[in-house]
């Protein structure tokens, strides 16, 4: 029997499941050639959060870190940062951390500092790093996916045209099956172009058994960067898994203290965020476009 | 009994993972400097409780700025991921240290599983005399400690019950220590308290479920957080009383 002479709910139906099962075949044909072997120790803790969240995830974390430090000030209910010490620079190690103290070199909003193109810029780099590793995406995975992603497409949508081109002969409507193709197109699209690797999603999954100890004992935590269990802690599981002396997050960053656990960032959201803010928050979009960021990225 | 295998057995698969990879770490870190490495305390019998410290002493021919840089990210992440507590103590240091400390030592002597390298205890003998009077500061150094974080803190009954579970560990160790003085060593440090407590009046006795219910939870009901630290500190004073009796 010729499944194009279905009638159109049989076919609907039919093509559904083409669809559903070609997704799943475009999620465990990713999965399996992005899964790597071997094992990552991923130690730092920025690096963690930008596996995580992305650019907005590092830039908060570092904001936080180093107030936990006691390097930056916020005060109480406030979400302005200042400076806590003039040679604070000259204490840290890393230059993100150094480039963030001197953003706040005068007192600005916390959710200022994803108005920076220089500080995302270098949130962003951390991320090539990752690539390097196969935790994200590189140009050859990139690639690979778009070629996974045009099959999976060209099969559904050809399926598809040939059906519509049969119903418009037949004087049939063809309006459900063009939507079905085109969410079928969505899902595969989704499907085939997650932010992390299998690889990054499976490095992630881990540091969140390694830490959930860690997370359990979360509110025996004392606040003063002594120890890098709280900077860890957020690296992993967000801002909102820190305790209550960490409150000072809630009001810097409101949506990412709000959620954890694992991050829905999706490159839109990236892109549509950083040009955002990037190009035209200076006159009021700050806490928009970092608290709008912070929903993605955590 | 200590043990002498690599294998540190019965431990959470996560804290077997950490302290797998700190070990690496610390090998690659310090390379021929580091002689052994020996695990201590709840972690090397096994019994392992959730508010437990990882203890681990590295024994080191030399402690170099270069290789504990190295060791510098491991740590942090060996901490934060089983609260992994390491003691960097030089071969040339191990005599004086365990004199020094030697309620801590006899407590490594009593329980440790080398993970690494010879085992650098097996000959070593805390003197008597340097036992006592470590025994006896400790003592009285938590008494002091005791009244003091009464007076400070208990109009916030929540910090009470923190200095309760804070103040379990010497007590123990100190337990274990003044029945291995006594010819009467305990299988472990709690059993030693248990002990210890059992041969003082019913009411001292009530002390101890409350000790270990601060240590698991780090609360304690409600009104009970101020006379469990009284308990404590008589307990104290009396084990402070029969180890000045000692010679």
């Amino acid at each position: 029997m010729n499944p194009f002479d279905l009638r159109g709910p049989e076919f609907l139906a039919l093509y559904l499941g083409l669809g559903l099962l070609t997704l799943f075949g475009l999620w465990v044909w990713r999965r399996s050639a992005e899964a790597g072997s071997g094992r990552i120790n991923l130690s730092d803790p920025y690096l963690i959060a930008s596996l995580r969240g992305g650019a907005p995830e590092v830039l908060r974390l570092v904001t936080v870190s180093l107030i936990d430090r006691g390097l930056l000030r916020v005060e109480p209910g406030e979400d302005l940062v200042s400076p806590a010490d003039p040679a604070a620079a000259d204490v840290v190690r890393r230059p993100l951390e150094k480039h963030v103290l001197e953003w706040f070199s005068e007192p600005r909003s916390a959710a200022s500092i994803f108005e920076s193109t220089r500080l995302k810029s270098e949130a962003e780099s951390l991320e090539n790093d990752l690539a390097r590793v196969g935790l994200l995406p590189d140009e050859t995975t990139r690639r690979l996916r778009r070629g996974r992603l045009l099959l999976a497409v060209g099969v559904l949508w050809s399926v598809a045209i040939v059906k519509i081109g049969i119903g418009l002969a037949r004087d049939r409507p063809v309006a459900f099956l063009v939507v079905l193709a085109i969410l079928l197109g969505v899902g595969a699209w989704k499907a085939a172009n997650p932010r992390r690797t299998a690889r990054g999603d499976a490095l992630l999954a881990d540091l969140r058994t390694l830490f959930g100890h860690l997370k359990q004992r979360a509110s025996s935590l004392r606040p003063g960067g002594a120890t890098a269990e709280a900077v860890l802690l957020a690296a992993v599981f967000g801002l909102a898994a820190l305790p209550a002396p960490w409150e000072f997050t809630k009001k810097m960053y409101p949506k990412a203290s709000k959620s954890s656990g694992s991050s829905s960032w999706s490159s839109s959201c990236g892109s549509s965020c950083g040009s955002s803010c990037g190009s035209s928050c200076g006159s009021g979009c700050g806490g928009g476009c970092g608290g709008g960021c912070g929903g993605c990225g955590s | 009994m200590p043990g002498s295998s690599a294998s540190t057995g019965n431990l959470p698969a996560t804290v077997e993972r950490v302290l797998g990879d700190f070990l690496e770490a610390a090998k690659a870190a310090f390379g021929e400097d580091l002689r052994s490495a020996v695990l201590y305390g709840s972690a090397a019998e096994g019994r392992l409780r959730a508010t437990s410290d990882v203890n681990v002493v590295l024994v080191l021919e030399r402690f170099e700025p270069a290789a504990a840089d190295r060791l510098r990210e491991p740590l942090r992440i060996a901490q934060a991921a089983a609260r992994l507590s390491p003691m960097f103590l030089l071969a040339s240091e191990l005599q004086d240290a365990a004199e020094a400390f030697a309620g801590k030592f006899s407590d490594i002597l009593r329980r440790r599983r080398v993970l690494f390298g010879p085992d650098p205890f097996a000959s070593l003998a805390i003197r008597r005399a340097a036992a006592l009077v470590r025994l006896r500061q400790v003592l009285l150094n938590q008494t002091l400690r005791l009244r003091a974080f009464y007076v400070e803190r208990s109009l916030r009954e929540e910090q009470l019950a923190l200095v309760v579970a804070d103040a379990a560990a010497p007590l123990r160790s100190s337990a274990a220590l003044l029945l291995e003085l006594l010819g009467r060593p305990a299988a472990s440090p709690r059993e030693a308290l248990e002990s210890v407590a059992a041969e003082e009046d019913a009411d001292l006795r009530e002390a101890l479920p409350r000790l270990s219910e601060a240590r698991t939870n780090r609360r304690l009901p409600p009104g009970t957080a101020g006379p469990t630290l009284f308990r404590l500190l008589r307990l104290a004073e009396r084990m402070r009383s029969r180890a000045m009796a000692l010679r």
